[in-house]
């Protein structure tokens, strides 16, 4: 077996410890903290970027909230506007109404005067007419003269009994 | 090297076809050095491989790391991720304190994945198919894992031998395994690489032989070489396997023997 053969064993042993010793050096100057700060720089830029990604959604959380807000304070500012102009057109027309029954009730007033003025008219006119026709069927009927105020008592008499 | 001349011959010997399963793991010198202070230095197969491993790595993950961009390329994935494997292996093992020793166990992975890797290329040589290469590795992490709990907790590393809510008569017992069971870890775990990959290789060898064999009988006897060739093909694949998760066990024993260092607990 020739791994048993002790005189291979001092340059194994010497050459394995140059190698060994070499390769340490070369792998722990020029390999290992180059690939070392490849991975962690990559692992800063993770991070970084994650926590980029999580500032942005917290201020994409914010703008929503303030979207929110002011879409709610919008809302609250239209109905007030419309509750406003809603008032505003119920007072108007309560107003334009009121105005217009007062002018209504006006003309109807002056018309209700004009025809109780026509009315005392035509009641007087037929008064003066009944009292002629009284005197004058009295006059027929019995052949004399009746006094004026008689007849006019008479009929004013009747006439209110009868209006 | 005396190996070297009896290994060749053993090869020749069997009827000029290499089947000797263990003839891959021998160890020739390529260029011989002088001796330094009495230390035989020379550069051999072994070394070449290992040279090859830690070319191989460093370009691999250098180049990886070139030009980084935030969304990585094919190459820089390959790094990333191997980065990532290794980290959160001594994350979820040793907690955020075992990341000091990150670039260790990063170049341990490394070093031992890639001479697994390498060994399954034809004709090369896998260097974590010696003991002593395993035992070294083992021992590192061995002395780095005590040095680090020594360093860390004093003579309060000692604790990690006495398991609690255990009665006192039982103490002595279980002090004595645990330290057996601490001081063996080098063991099972340079032993564990050494074999598995070995075990592996020689598999393939002897299939091999087997299929060369058939083959050499000639006529309807090298219609049986596809079994061998069969098998070869799906130890192959179990192989890569092997070669990785080996490279994987090693490096998660050494995050979990750091993990006691670092916490002390059981």
């Amino acid at each position: 077996m020739p791994q048993l053969d002790p005189a291979s064993f001092a340059p194994q042993l010497v050459w394995l410890f140059i190698s060994f010793v070499a390769l340490y050096f070369l792998l722990g100057r020029f390999a290992l903290p180059k690939i070392g700060g490849v991975i962690k720089a990559r692992q800063d830029r993770l991070d970084d970027d994650l926590s980029q990604a999580e500032t942005y959604r917290r201020e994409a959380e914010q703008a929503m909230a303030d979207y929110e807000t002011a879409l709610a304070e919008a809302r609250g500012k239209a109905a007030e506007i419309i509750q406003e102009v809603r008032d505003a057109t119920a007072a108007e027309l309560a107003k334009q109404e009121a105005e217009l029954e007062g002018k209504l009730s006006a003309q109807a007033a002056e018309a209700e005067a004009r025809i109780q003025a026509s009315r005392e008219a035509a009641l007087t006119g037929i008064q003066e007419t009944a009292e002629a026709v009284v005197a004058e069927i009295v006059q027929m009927t019995i052949g004399q003269d009746v006094k004026e105020d008689a007849v006019k008592k008479a009929v004013s008499e009747e006439m209110n009994n009868r209006r | 090297m005396a190996s070297k001349s009896h290994g060749e011959a053993n090869g020749q010997d069997a009827g000029g076809f290499n089947v000797d399963p263990m003839h891959q793991f021998e160890i020739h010198t390529i260029y011989e050095l002088p001796p330094v202070a009495g230390i035989d230095v020379s550069f051999t197969n072994s070394s070449l491989w290992m040279m090859i491993a830690v070319t191989a790595a460093s370009l691999l993950f250098i180049f990886s790391a070139r030009k980084p961009t935030l969304v990585p390329s094919r190459f820089q994935s390959f790094g990333e991720l191997t980065y990532e494997f290794v980290a959160n292996m001594i994350r979820d093992n040793a907690g955020k304190e075992g990341m000091k020793y990150f670039p260790f166990v990063f170049t341990l992975f490394v070093f031992v994945l890639f001479c697994n890797m390498l060994g399954m290329i034809p004709y090369s040589f896998t260097v974590t198919s010696h003991l002593i290469v395993t035992f070294a590795l083992a021992s590192a992490v061995f002395l780095l894992v005590t040095g680090v709990g020594v360093i860390r907790h004093g003579v309060g590393f000692l604790k990690l031998f006495v398991p609690s809510g255990i009665p006192v008569a039982l103490l002595p017992l279980l002090v004595v395994i645990e330290l057996i069971s601490y001081l063996t870890r080098p063991v099972s775990l340079s032993v564990r690489l050494f074999a598995n990959m070995m075990a592996g290789h020689t598999m393939l060898k002897v299939f091999g032989g087997f299929a060369v064999a058939f083959l050499s009988a000639g006529g309807v006897m090298s219609a049986g070489a596809i079994a061998p060739v069969a098998m070869m093909v799906a130890f192959t694949g179990l192989e890569f396997l092997i070669a990785f998760l080996q490279a994987y066990v090693f490096t998660i024993l050494t995050c979990i023997y750091l993990n006691d260092a670092i916490h002390l607990d059981h």
